[in-house]
């Protein structure tokens, strides 16, 4: 995904920002987002700080493994399929949808994306920096314990769902 | 409306298997069938959630849930994943091939407790049969319930059973079905994560709701804890067990967990009945 102001993830034409107007657009779709339910409409600014709405077409890549993850998405619409390249068809290990978050390598040094992100519909996503969230986390210690917490969540729930993956399959091979 | 006999007639012997004509077989998944049968005799009456024991003369017999409709005895569904002896050979059945078929068994889903409420099905792989029993008698009175939704998960799109009836219901609306695979080859086209993660999502009332759910025990627990966490009072939250059994009567004690017979006392419990129970690993 393409932000105005700073270098694109990807080239540009595998996404475009939006005219996004101003950061008080940018705070108003963070306000609605469940991620970051119950944050105070203050901090909601200065998270926005830097921040813009962005859409990725269908079948374009929001973001490469290996690439530099330099924002945090925030799905608003459409689908985002993580993926892993092998030699045939990509493997999907989870489908992202509205009210998902995508990602926490831009948290975790060394600051890069584990999987690609491949849009399966055109998608519009919040994309907030992540070199001035980083910053703020140091910064704010009290607004930095609820962000990493948030984040940390969403590490714990993949985990979950990945061990669940794993026992189901292997209760699977087991019985079959 | 054919005749039926109640399950319980006391002249019958409960250890002595009724003969059964297999009429349809529908592959499900690569080592998954679907065994329509007929019985030779009277029908017998059924309700949703319990199982039978079923028997391949020369083989053996194994516990399997009924998979079809409690309103239509006369034709009995078994779903069948060939893992062992028994399961494979009745994947390998022809139509027309003769079985026993022992039972009806156990305590069934407890649809009652849902009248008035939110029904919400949580089904992971071959764990469907045994809801889908529940999900036909639910939706065939559907004003009893408020909203019924049901969230099924497989490992793999090639994993999903009953395909035709997923069909059907996704765009039946008096159910709101969410399915979703482990992963899946690009292309699929639908949800891609475990099951579990579609119970934030998925719209009902976790005050008023009345969870039934069925696959690996694992996926259970990750369910519950789910539901839990939603908001959902385990009370009202069941599940169906799986154990080895033997006489399927409450007797020889091959199904036991802890205190529990789970041929007798389940297949389906409360699941404040089961959870320290199931926690226990020596049991
Ligand atoms: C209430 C209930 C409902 C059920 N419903 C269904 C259903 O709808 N569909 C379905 O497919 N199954 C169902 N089952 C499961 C089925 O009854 C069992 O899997 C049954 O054991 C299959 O019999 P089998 O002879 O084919 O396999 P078994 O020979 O019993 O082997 C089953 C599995 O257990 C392993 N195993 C066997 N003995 C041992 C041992 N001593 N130590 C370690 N591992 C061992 C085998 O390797 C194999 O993986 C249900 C079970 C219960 C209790
Ligand atoms: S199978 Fe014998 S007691 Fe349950």
């Amino acid at each position: 995904m393409n932000r105005p102001t700073d270098p694109p993830a990807l080239p540009a034409r595998n996404a475009r920002a939006l005219p996004t107007g101003d950061v008080h657009a940018v705070v108003a779709r963070l306000a609605e987002h469940p991620f970051l339910a119950g944050i105070s409409r203050e901090d909601l600014e200065r998270l926005a700080e830097g921040g813009a709405v962005v859409e990725c077409d269908a079948d374009r890549y929001a973001f490469r493994q290996g690439g530099p993850g330099e924002s945090f998405y925030l799905l608003l619409d459409g689908d985002v399929d993580l993926e892993v390249a092998g030699a045939g068809t990509p493997l999907v290990l989870e489908s992202l949808h509205a009210g998902d978050a995508l990602g926490w390598s831009w948290l975790f040094p060394p600051h890069r994306w584990a999987f690609d992100a491949h849009c399966r519909t055109p998608v519009r996503a919040i994309a907030l920096d992540a070199r001035h969230l980083r910053a703020l986390i140091d910064a704010d210690p009290v607004l930095g314990l609820e962000l990493t917490r948030r984040v940390a969540e969403l590490v714990a729930d993949r985990l979950r769902h990945a061990r669940l993956q794993i026992v189901s399959g292997h209760a699977h091979d087991h019985r079959a | 409306m054919p005749m039926t006999i109640a399950p319980d007639l006391p002249l019958r012997d409960p250890l002595t298997a009724r003969p059964y004509v297999v009429s349809t077989i529908r592959q499900q998944t690569h080592d998954i069938v679907t065994l329509d049968v007929r019985p030779a005799e009277a029908p017998i009456a059924f309700t949703a959630g319990q199982f039978d024991m079923v028997y391949v003369y020369g083989v053996g017999e194994a516990a399997i849930s009924i998979s079809s409709d409690p309103a239509t005895p006369e034709l009995l569904s078994h779903t069948i994943r060939a893992i062992g002896w028994v399961t494979r050979a009745l994947n390998e059945l022809q139509p027309g091939a003769t079985i026993g078929i022992r039972g009806p068994y156990g305590r069934g889903w407890p649809l009652d407790d849902a009248e008035g409420r939110d029904l919400v099905i949580v089904a992971g792989g071959i764990g469907l049969a045994p809801v889908r029993p529940a999900i036909m008698a639910a939706l065939a009175q559907r004003e009893r319930f408020n909203r019924i939704a049901l969230l099924v998960g497989a490992r793999s799109p090639r994993d999903l059973v009953f395909r035709d009836d997923l069909d059907r219901w996704e765009s039946n609306p008096a159910i709101d079905v969410h399915v979703t695979v482990d992963s899946a080859v690009r292309g699929w086209g639908g949800r891609v994560g475990v099951v579990t993660k579609l119970i934030p999502r998925v719209p009902f009332d976790p005050d008023g709701a009345t969870v039934l759910t069925c696959g690996p025990e694992a996926m259970m627990w990750h369910t519950a804890d789910a539901l839990v966490k939603r908001g959902v009072d385990p009370d009202h939250l069941y599940v169906t067990l799986e154990r080895n059994m033997r006489c399927a009567l409450g007797t020889c004690g091959h199904c036991q967990l802890g205190p529990v017979f789970v041929c007798r006392d389940g297949p389906v419990f409360a699941w404040p009945e089961v959870s320290e129970l199931l926690e226990e690993r020596e049991l």
